[in-house]
């Protein structure tokens, strides 16, 4: 701590020196200091490159007040306490401890994410008619040109229909599935998603709407655009590999491209990515600015080859992750500090043994119930 | 019923800060230092948060001034980020080289300088008028009075005047920071 006050005094007189240069005791300050930590070396010579746009570049890449409520969510249980509040708490303690002695057990838990009503694939037909894909009579009720393969629904042909009907897929949680539309577009669709697409596409462009998440290879068709909307952000392609996320776990939704290039926008922004590059917009807060960033899409896409990979992952965000893989529901008991986690896992692991590996590396303790798990300290 | 009077810091000298404008100021800052150890972006927010939640977290030990606050950021934000380099060492395709390269002392010593002083010059200038800033970037650039005052077509006199008045309000800003420790030199 002490070398690094030093570092940044030394940086405190290269900025001065550069800007309009050092009085004589400053000098010799800087020549001690340039002596003591890095001999044959001039310090002065930092920073290497400030031109205004590299520096706005540089500094403009985070949403600020986006960055600050999600500071003062996390610390909200921190609060100072003022003398005035001391006296109202003391008060509140007696009335709460007669409530508390007549309801001891009622302290009340927090739902973190639960379990899913629906536990079949459903098809909403364009006449607003629910079938479950597991229906052993369901093939008879599909249009003409819809095929049911095990885990994967395919749409085939393109005749320029004269009206454009719709279908709705819903996935609960704790399954995934495939789709194939009729312009040979593949989407993997993950747990807890719903999409909105036409059986046939029309002239003029491909459009679909989403939520949850899904990863698509589109077709390549120069003269339709393959348009993906998602409440707050919309994705514009010709023909390229890609992720879409709206589940807003962490207050976010993101796009992340593999191959291609794709037109990003939510509604404010537009941005275009280069593949291996992510765009998020946050939905958290009033300030809607759209943030494209260099990625690693193997850490996002994990979930179409059933791993899940977690870096640095706040647990709230692994156990919705979770809540909607394996479709239960999370309670925890009280509100906690967060804690981070990082790991790859199978899909396939049973959810004890899962649990067992987030133990081992942090402070919280899991029991299992039925379609329930509950976190505690341990 | 978060308001203002929520996150101030007292340091041990007294002076009051308010932790949301320390927050705010700073975080673009300590966010690009992150990238000299990590690419991806969501990692290096929750990093930084989570030095800013640290710090937060240390504030009744006193912190003996604002410079010790950066300090202890810059501390919180490295130990992080080499933990997670660690952790991902293969999936991050770095290698032992790269691990060993980012947690020496010269490494450190070179981001840090450079970081910091590249943002006191950025926030300075930032601070200036549009037409004092213009002056002071050619100046940084290299320009000679006279090659100024011909790029924006004003008198070398004006080019002066500019100068001047920027040093003063740069004076105003930096003074304070430089005041703290030459003082007790003397």
């Amino acid at each position: 701590m002490e070398t690094i006050s030093i570092y940044l005094k030394i940086a405190r007189l290269v900025c001065k020196k550069r800007l309009f240069g050092l009085n004589k005791i400053e000098e010799e300050q800087l020549e001690t200091w340039n002596r003591q930590l890095a001999p044959g070396k001039d310090l002065s010579s930092y920073p290497t490159d400030f031109s205004p746009e590299t520096l706005k570049v540089r500094y403009a890449q985070t949403d600020i007040d986006q960055e600050w409520a999600r500071f003062q969510q996390r610390t909200r249980q921190t609060r100072k306490i003022y003398p005035w509040t001391i006296a109202a708490s003391i008060c509140l303690l007696i009335i709460g401890g007669f409530i508390y002695w007549y309801f001891y057990n009622t302290a009340t838990p927090i739902i973190l994410a639960q379990e899913d009503q629906r536990n079949n694939i459903a098809l909403i037909l364009d006449n607003g008619q629910e079938i479950s894909l597991s229906d052993s009579l369901v093939s008879t009720r599909l249009a003409p040109n819809t095929k049911l393969h095990p885990e994967k629904l395919e749409y085939q042909g393109e005749s320029s229909p004269t009206k454009i009907t719709y279908n709705t897929l819903i996935i609960p949680k704790g399954t995934y599935y495939h789709l194939i539309l009729s312009d040979g577009t593949k989407v993997w669709l993950n747990a807890d998603t719903r999409i909105h697409y036409p059986v046939q596409f029309g002239k003029l462009s491909r459009e679909i709407s989403l939520k949850g998440e899904a990863y698509f290879e589109v077709a390549k068709d120069t003269t339709r655009p393959f348009i993906v909307n998602t409440e707050g952000m919309k994705v514009k392609v010709l023909g390229t590999k890609f992720n879409v996320n709206s589940y807003q776990d962490d207050g976010r939704i993101y796009a992340i491209l593999e191959e291609g290039s794709v037109e990003v926008s939510n509604g404010q922004d537009t941005q275009i990515l280069q593949p291996r590059q992510i765009a998020y917009t946050n939905t958290w807060g009033n300030t809607s600015k759209l943030t494209v960033a260099s990625c690693d899409p193997a850490l996002f896409t994990g979930w179409k080859e059933g791993e899940l990979r977690f870096r640095n992952t706040s647990l709230t965000q692994i156990l919705k992750q979770i809540s909607r893989c394996y479709d239960v529901t999370v309670i925890l008991d009280h509100n906690y500090q967060e804690e981070y986690f990082s790991g790859d896992i199978s899909y396939h692991t049973p959810l004890a043994n899962l649990l067992q590996a987030i133990e081992a590396s942090t402070s919280v303790r899991f029991k299992i119930e039925g379609h329930t798990v509950y976190m505690k300290k341990k | 019923m978060l308001n203002r009077h929520d996150h101030n810091i007292i340091l041990q000298d007294g002076t009051k800060l308010s932790f949301e404008q320390f927050f705010k100021e700073n975080f673009p800052k300590f966010y690009a230092f992150t990238g000299r150890f990590i690419i991806e972006a969501f990692t290096r927010e929750d990093i930084v948060q989570e030095a800013f939640i640290d710090t937060w977290g240390q504030r009744h030990e006193r912190f003996k001034d604002e410079l010790s606050l950066h300090a202890y950021m810059y501390t919180s934000i490295k130990n992080k980020c080499i933990d997670h380099i660690r952790h991902n060492k293969v999936k991050e395709q770095f290698s032992d080289y790269y691990l060993q390269e980012t947690s020496s002392h010269e490494f450190l010593m070179d981001a840090i300088i450079d970081e910091e002083s590249r943002f006191l010059i950025h926030q300075a200038i930032n601070r200036l008028s549009p037409q004092c800033r213009e002056v002071i970037l050619h100046h940084l650039a290299g320009l000679k009075n006279k090659e100024i005052a011909e790029k924006m077509n004003i008198s070398e006199a004006t080019v002066k005047f500019h100068k001047a008045s920027a040093y003063k309000q740069l004076h105003k800003s930096l003074g304070p920071l430089l005041l703290s420790f030459i003082i007790f030199r003397k």
